[in-house]
């Protein structure tokens, strides 16, 4: 079976520090998979190669059957990935309600549009009100998204990246810098939209029971290479990956 | 043959006045990160300077002494200029740093305007007191080449100060990465000084070396300023190698240009430019720079 | 942000309208004259906004395209005899915008203060080209304007001006309103994206670097056209038009009005016009005092003029 995303011997050098290190990796399509591992294991470097952000020093990637290596950003999110930030990443002089309208008109292939007001346009006002209902920031609308809480603007920065309707999302840490309480309410958001939807996703996580609750599969990384690859009961039942788990948990 | 030479020699002339220029100018943008738009006005000012002592010195051997005076002054009111007024805004937004920069170049321009009035000053006669060379039987300006050497001697002391001196280290850190340079106990407030008096001095020095030749006048403010950026985009943000490399290719373009193509020598220059920036947007020698 | 479409601003646009339909009834010329230039600078800083308060990208060569459509307007009128006003205007908006094109891809690729440089070096050229091709422009004398003609009528500054003032009016308004309508459109949400966040837009799918192009073109549409008014305005152009310090003018006048406000590059452009003429009035130093106030500016007005002054405003009133 072809997954729906595929990396061959991807490898990225800083310098000449290695951070990914010949990396073949299968997603398959619907499923929710995690990537664990301590600090500088090359779990974000791994999300940047494949959204485009960094082009990869060797190694393709390819997804659903094409060649995405070396594509610009903004090419690579229209075929269908979206991505989430570490650090919320929103425009913060735009009020929460077009944040996510700029999605919703980049979706729609709308956005070039130079005389029609934005207003004007009921249909992705709905969908943007949708999404916003869905992630709870309905209330918060016409709030600028620097006045917005850490939480909200973590979960804005998320419903900007599924207003994009992507066939693949990467969430890098979608749950650090909230409190516990915001963590579920934050997961529990993601799970139910991604489930309904059909969405694979790829999520770089350092809250190990957010991991162990959430994912279909679970990926360690280390030192820039994939250490395990199993469902959650294999790698927990793991006695060498656990201790290595235990020492980034409490980072 | 001859004619060859003579361009190329014009055409070093003209670089190291413009490397002159231009190295402080990268200096001042990748150290302190400041695109000093005052800094035509320095040169043009120390072309004032030089040219007004040169004017009431000319029969005596201390004409000579108009250029490190041109340059010290010019100088200290570099520094003036960083440690009380430049100072404020470093880490402001750009929009800011290039208002503030640009107003000083008003009024750095308009006081040249009130104090030297708005007639060009010659001092043609330093030129040709200095005499001619005999060169493969023709004749070419010693001044000239005093000019080309004298900017050599300056270049390689910035090379030594830069790469050799504990100062240098220190400004090159800057220039690499301020915060860090900050975080191991750097004071770059001294060092963005430090940078400014260079720059200054460079800019001084440059006016007045350019004055026998041609003239003090208002107006070669902008003209220095826009061409050394050109130099800048060409070798490179921050690099002194760049800087030289730019001086010399818009140099030998100008000298040739001036008698082969005079109505578009300055479109060809800009020419060369946009090649640069279209194969690479970085320049010659510049490094990737941050988005900030 | 901007506009709302409630009543109390409606009945403020309409005010302003009416009092700006007024300015010819004072009977003064010379009001006149300079109400035509408070608005072409209006519609020159509105353009400029679009790139500096709404893409986030600082031109220092925005004279370039003024310069261009006002030496087009010039050469056509005085060389070629051509004083019809649509093909004038027409041809004049062309040319600004045809080098606005070329330039502003060189530029757009680049960020923040390369980009700042590279402007105001390709405004340069121009200024430098003035001189070179003399025949043309006239070098440093200039060139004279002659009227533009439409319907039997003469438009120019120079003899009726409350004519030449309701031309001025009317593209002012359809500036405003064709800004207003970018601003609010999808593609001037997507600028609003790139200028708060560049990461981001670009992975929401914003090809950033081509819309900071269509961002420049569109602003340089609008510089043309101011530079088109102003030319029969002054009856004369010079090559300072091109000279980068007249760029800086147009930053200094967004500043002032504050460009993070829609009407702001109006407001500011109004005041720099009126204080202008009453500086040089009493004061041949007049790039001094600007320098000056360029200088305060910048060191005592870090969230602009308009913001500093509202964030101030705003605590007295509180205290009290």
């Amino acid at each position: 079976m072809r997954g729906i995303l595929v990396t061959k011997s991807l490898t990225k050098f800083f310098g000449g520090f290695k951070a990914v290190d010949n990396v073949n990796l299968t997603l398959h399509e619907g499923t929710v998979t995690s990537i664990v591992g301590p600090n500088g294991a090359g779990k974000t470097t791994l999300l940047n190669m494949i959204s485009g952000v960094v082009k990869p020093s060797s190694g393709r990637i390819y997804f659903m059957g094409r060649d995405i290596t070396g594509l610009p950003v903004h090419k690579i999110v229209r075929m269908g990935i979206a991505r989430g930030f570490q650090i919320p990443c929103v425009c913060s002089n735009l009020t929460t309600l077009d944040n996510v309208r700029v999605a919703v008109l980049s979706r729609m292939g709308k956005l070039c549009n130079m005389f029609k007001l934005v207003d004007g346009d009921g249909e992705v006002y709905s969908k943007a009100t949708e999404i916003l209902k869905t992630f709870g920031l309905y209330d918060k609308r016409d709030l600028l998204a620097q006045d917005l809480s850490h939480g909200d603007r973590k979960l804005l920065d998320i419903a900007m990246a599924f207003a994009l309707e992507p066939k693949l999302i990467l969430l890098d840490e979608p749950t650090s810098g909230v409190s516990s309480s915001e963590k579920n309410r934050i997961m529990k958001t993601v799970e139910k939209v991604i489930r309904e939807k059909g969405i694979t996703a790829l999520i770089v996580e350092h809250d190990m029971d957010i991991v162990f609750s959430y994912s279909d599969r679970i990926i360690v990384m280390y030192d820039g290479k994939i250490i395990a690859d199993g469902e959650p009961e294999e790698i927990m039942s793991d006695r060498r990956i656990e201790s290595l788990l235990l020492g980034c948990e409490r980072l | 043959m001859m004619w060859m030479l003579r361009f190329i020699l014009d055409g070093f002339f003209y670089a190291s006045i413009l490397f002159l220029i231009s190295s402080g100018l990268t200096l001042i943008f990748s150290v302190a990160g400041i695109i000093n738009l005052a800094h035509g006005c320095l040169y043009m000012l120390g072309a004032y300077i030089a040219a007004t002592l040169i004017k009431s010195l000319i029969d005596t051997p201390y004409a000579i002494l108009a250029f490190p005076v041109a340059a010290f002054i010019v100088g200290l009111l570099g520094l003036f200029i960083e440690r009380f007024i430049i100072r404020w805004i470093y880490g402001r937004d750009l929009v800011y740093q290039l208002l503030l920069t640009f107003g000083l170049a008003l009024i750095l321009s308009d006081i040249t305007r009130i104090v030297f009035g708005t007639e060009p000053i010659y001092v043609t006669k330093l030129y040709i007191n200095t005499g001619v060379i005999d060169i493969l039987g023709s004749f070419y300006p010693v001044y000239n080449f005093i000019v080309i050497i004298v900017s050599l001697i300056i270049g390689c002391l910035i090379w030594i100060i830069l790469y050799k001196t504990r100062i240098g280290m220190m400004i090159r850190a800057c220039a690499l990465d301020r915060e860090m340079s900050e975080a191991i106990g750097l004071n770059t407030g001294n060092v963005f000084s430090l940078t400014f008096l260079m720059g200054a001095i460079l800019a001084g020095i440059s006016g007045a070396l350019v004055v026998p030749q041609s003239a003090a006048m208002l107006g070669i403010d902008a003209d220095a300023l826009v061409e050394s950026f050109i130099v800048i985009v060409i070798g490179g943000v921050g690099s002194i190698k760049g800087a030289f490399i730019g001086s010399l290719l818009i140099g030998l373009i100008r000298s040739f240009g001036i008698v082969f193509f005079p109505e578009i020598e300055l479109a060809i220059a800009y020419l060369v430019m946009i090649v640069v920036l279209l194969v690479r947007p970085r320049g010659l020698f510049g490094r990737e720079f941050r988005v900030a | 942000m901007g506009f709302q479409n409630t009543l109390y601003c409606k009945v403020l646009v309409l005010t302003c309208i009416l009092l700006l339909l007024s300015i010819p009834l004072a009977g003064s010329s010379y009001l006149n004259f300079l109400a035509c230039m408070a608005l072409v600078y209006s519609i020159w800083a509105l353009g400029y906004n679009l790139l500096l308060g709404y893409t986030g990208l600082l031109s220092f060569g925005h004279g370039a395209y003024f310069g261009l459509g006002a030496y087009t307007v010039a050469i056509l009128t005085t060389r070629y005899s051509i004083q019809s006003l649509p093909v004038v205007l027409g041809t004049a908006i062309l040319v600004s915008t045809f080098f606005g094109t070329i330039i502003g891809y060189l530029c757009a690729r680049h960020v923040a203060k390369y980009f700042a440089l590279l402007t105001l070096a390709f405004s340069q050229l121009f200024y430098a080209l003035t001189f070179k091709l003399y025949k043309w422009t006239g070098g440093s004398d200039g060139i004279g304007v002659k009227p533009l003609k439409l319907l039997g009528l003469e438009f120019s500054g120079i003899g009726d001006t409350v004519s030449y003032y309701y031309l001025v009016l009317l593209f002012f308004l359809l500036s405003l309103y064709t800004s207003w309508r970018i601003v609010n459109s999808p593609f001037g949400k997507a600028l609003q994206a790139i200028r708060d966040n560049p990461l981001k837009a670009e992975s929401i799918g914003i090809p950033v670097k081509r819309y900071k192009w269509y961002a420049f073109i569109v602003s340089t549409v609008y510089s043309g056209l101011a530079g088109a008014l102003y030319a029969p305005l002054f009856g004369h152009v010079v090559p300072d038009l091109f000279h980068f310090s007249f760029s800086g003018e147009v930053l200094f006048a967004t500043l002032l009005g504050g460009h993070r406000i829609f009407i702001g590059p109006v407001i500011g452009a109004i005041v720099f016009t009126i204080a202008r003429s009453y500086i040089t009035a009493v004061t041949i130093y007049w790039p001094l005092v600007l320098g000056l106030l360029l200088v305060i500016v910048a060191l005592f007005f870090p969230h602009g003029v308009i913001g500093t002054l509202y964030t101030t405003l705003k605590g007295r009133f509180r205290r009290l």
